[in-house]
């Protein structure tokens, strides 16, 4: 091990260039990984918390489960709650906390007026941190998600103005890590009446029937998508959406994001692999003499064997380490500048850094495979007497 | 007791259509405790007929045992164990490791062995006998041409072999540090007992020795024992023989070569 040591620093510039190669493969494997690993997290959180029901939508809403554009009205409610296998409907009003704020990677900061006694869930229980959850007929009260509390800093009893308007907050929530975390939940009534400021004149007089959306908790989940389709074909100028297209919706940023893994990996395997591969072609080159020296002296071929697969493994190892290392070390820099705003946008997990080690250390061992088969097949007296 | 024993010991070379018989049926018995040199010019067969004294090449015919072990049919592995135990090398160009300390170089041959707990003072104790026991953590850039061919001495043997083979061992010195070489060769070889057999176009150094072994086109054209006149006239080359030895040689060759067409 330790002439393995010496052997891979006899040209310590080329050794350097080689483990950067591998460095740089496994910076990038690290840090998508660490990007991919948050976002399955968040894909996972989002597909459990959407699961549990059927989202009615304005049939011009724009595309998405959130923030509809156009609003649906209440009488929809009754309508609905009279079909076969519905257990119960809810209307929801959904708008974006900061409409200046939309867009970008993460979930966007939401302001969800629910009516209490009809918008719970039984598979999803949220729980409060602090404080209490909402009661029917209130306003002006807010039950905020753990990451607007860290943002913003807010405690139970603390004023938050939103859209505007001043809040009571009465509960700050379990971190979710999806979601709810970055939700307000307020009354109807007042989501309502925020929502009316920014949608056309007409529905001003509806006010109190406003929604984004009617939540549908079917009889039975597995009954889904039946009770998906009776919607549609009973109510009319309305989107049903199941819970599977909503979960399918927020899978497809995860494959994209997992192509980008594999993506990266494949560059690793490529760049590090071939760098490995080259460098221990020609350290064999160099050192055909002292083979064939060893081989006189008696090393079976296993030996000449180990000892190249050993050496490529190191430079593996090393490359891996640093990779590892400084990909982190961003990661951490990252989250540490976007935590002021109750998000995180990487995360580290010990699974991932111990499989992008293990990938460096084995792809350094497999590209030397053939390098050292090079050297064990010398024949001695070639190998001697080479200059 | 025989350590080595070759008989009718054949190499043939295929260079494209033709061959090369570089040893061309070579009989050579070497007993224990024997210093010997094999001479011949550059062409002559003497480094082909080492390297299958050595185990590093397997002959195309003929056969060859040390220390009463047939060497013939032994796989890769096998040759490699006979090497590792029963053979030790010098060479030219000492073949000494860089990364290696002079402790390390001598001891390489243990790392293929069966663990040697002493191994590292056996070692040691070598260096000693070589004169380099203050040298044993230099590095072969740190040390002479002739205190790296001391440590290549050394290490030939740290297994104890039962013969050392030595490739032109001065080549690369001077004529004082050859001296002095071939002394330590010598001293082994009284005090120790090491079989020691060298290969050299030298006559100084192959005067050294106990017994010459003439070769000439592969085969043994004169083999004589020290005392002799003839042992003075292989020496120089100037053998009433070989101007024959050759002819029969190469009528050989020749025969061999219409016989295979």
């Amino acid at each position: 091990m330790s002439e393995a040591i010496n052997n891979i620093w006899r040209r310590p510039l080329r050794t350097a260039l080689t483990i950067l190669g591998i460095v740089i493969g496994v910076f990038a494997l690290t840090v998508m990984g660490a990007l991919a690993e948050k976002l399955n997290v968040l894909v996972d959180g989002g597909d459990e918390y959407f699961r549990t029901r059927i989202f009615v939508f304005d049939e011009g809403a724009a595309s998405g489960f959130q923030a509809s554009s156009r609003p649906v009205t209440r009488d929809l409610v009754e309508r609905i709650e009279n079909l076969p296998g519905v257990d119960r409907a809810t209307p929801v009003l959904q708008t974006l906390l900061n409409p200046g704020e939309a867009g970008g990677f993460d979930i966007p900061e939401l302001l969800t007026g629910i009516e209490p006694e009809t918008w719970y869930d039984d598979a999803v229980e949220l729980r409060v941190d602090a404080g209490r959850l909402l009661d029917a007929d209130e306003r002006g009260v807010t039950v905020i998600g753990a990451d607007l509390a860290e943002r913003y800093d807010l405690r139970v009893g603390d004023e938050f103005t939103m859209r505007d308007r001043p809040f009571e907050i009465i509960g700050v929530l379990e971190r979710t890590l999806t979601f709810p975390d970055k939700i307000a939940y307020v009354p109807l009534a007042d989501a309502q009446s925020i929502y009316v400021e920014s949608v056309p004149d007409a529905f001003q007089e509806r006010t109190d029937a406003l929604a984004t959306q009617i939540e549908v908790f079917p009889v039975d989940l597995d009954e889904a998508d039946v009770v998906a389709a009776a919607i549609g074909e009973a109510v009319e100028g309305v989107r049903a959406v199941t819970p599977a297209e909503v979960a399918d919706q927020i899978g497809q940023a995860s494959i994209v994001f997992n192509l980008i893994i594999v993506g990266a990996s494949v560059i690793a395997v490529i760049v590090g692999g071939l760098s490995v591969i080259n460098t221990m072609v020609m350290t064999v080159s160099e050192r055909v003499r002292e083979i064939g020296l060893k081989k006189a002296v008696g090393a079976p071929t296993r030996a000449i064997l180990r000892e190249f697969i050993i050496e490529a493994t190191l430079l593996g190892a090393i490359g891996g380490l640093i990779g590892l290392g400084l990909g982190s070390l961003l990661v951490v820099i990252l989250n540490a500048q976007t935590a002021g705003s109750g998000t995180s946008v990487f995360l580290l997990t010990p699974v991932l850094l111990l499989r992008s080690f293990l990938f460096a250390t084995i792809l350094g061992a497999l590209a030397g495979v053939y390098p050292a088969l090079r050297a064990a097949r010398l024949d001695p007296v070639t190998a001697l007497r080479s200059t | 007791m025989t350590i080595l024993e070759a008989d009718d010991l054949t190499m043939v070379y295929r260079r494209g259509a033709g061959e090369v018989r570089a040893v061309n049926g070579i009989s050579l018995v070497v007993e224990a405790g024997e210093f010997m040199a094999i001479m011949g010019r550059s062409g002559s067969g003497k480094t082909t007929l080492l390297d299958l004294l050595g185990c590093l090449l397997r002959p195309t015919g003929g056969g060859l045992a040390i220390d009463g072990q047939t060497v013939i049919g032994a796989s890769d592995g096998e040759l490699a164990t006979i090497r590792r135990e029963r053979i030790g090398f010098i060479f030219q160009e000492f073949n000494l490791i860089p990364t290696l300390t002079a402790l390390e170089n001598v001891m390489l041959p243990l790392r293929y062995g069966p663990r040697r707990p002493r191994g590292r003072q056996e070692a040691l104790d070598l260096l000693d006998l070589v004169g380099l026991g203050n040298r044993a953590a230099h590095r072969p850039t740190e040390l002479s041409g002739g205190e790296q061919q001391r440590v290549a001495i050394a290490r030939a043997l740290v297994n104890n072999p039962a013969v050392v083979l030595a490739d032109e061992p001065t080549g690369e010195l001077d004529s004082s540090t050859s001296a002095t070489i071939m002394e330590t060769l010598r001293g082994l070889n009284r005090e120790r007992g090491v079989t020691i057999i060298i290969v050299t176009h030298d006559a100084g150094v192959a005067g050294a020795t106990d017994r010459v072994v003439r070769l000439s086109d592969g085969v043994v054209i004169a083999d004589e024992r020290r005392g002799s006149r003839a042992f003075d006239r292989a020496l120089s080359g100037d053998l009433v023989r070989p101007a024959g030895g050759r002819v029969w040689a190469r009528l050989g060759g020749i025969l061999e070569r219409a016989r295979a067409r």
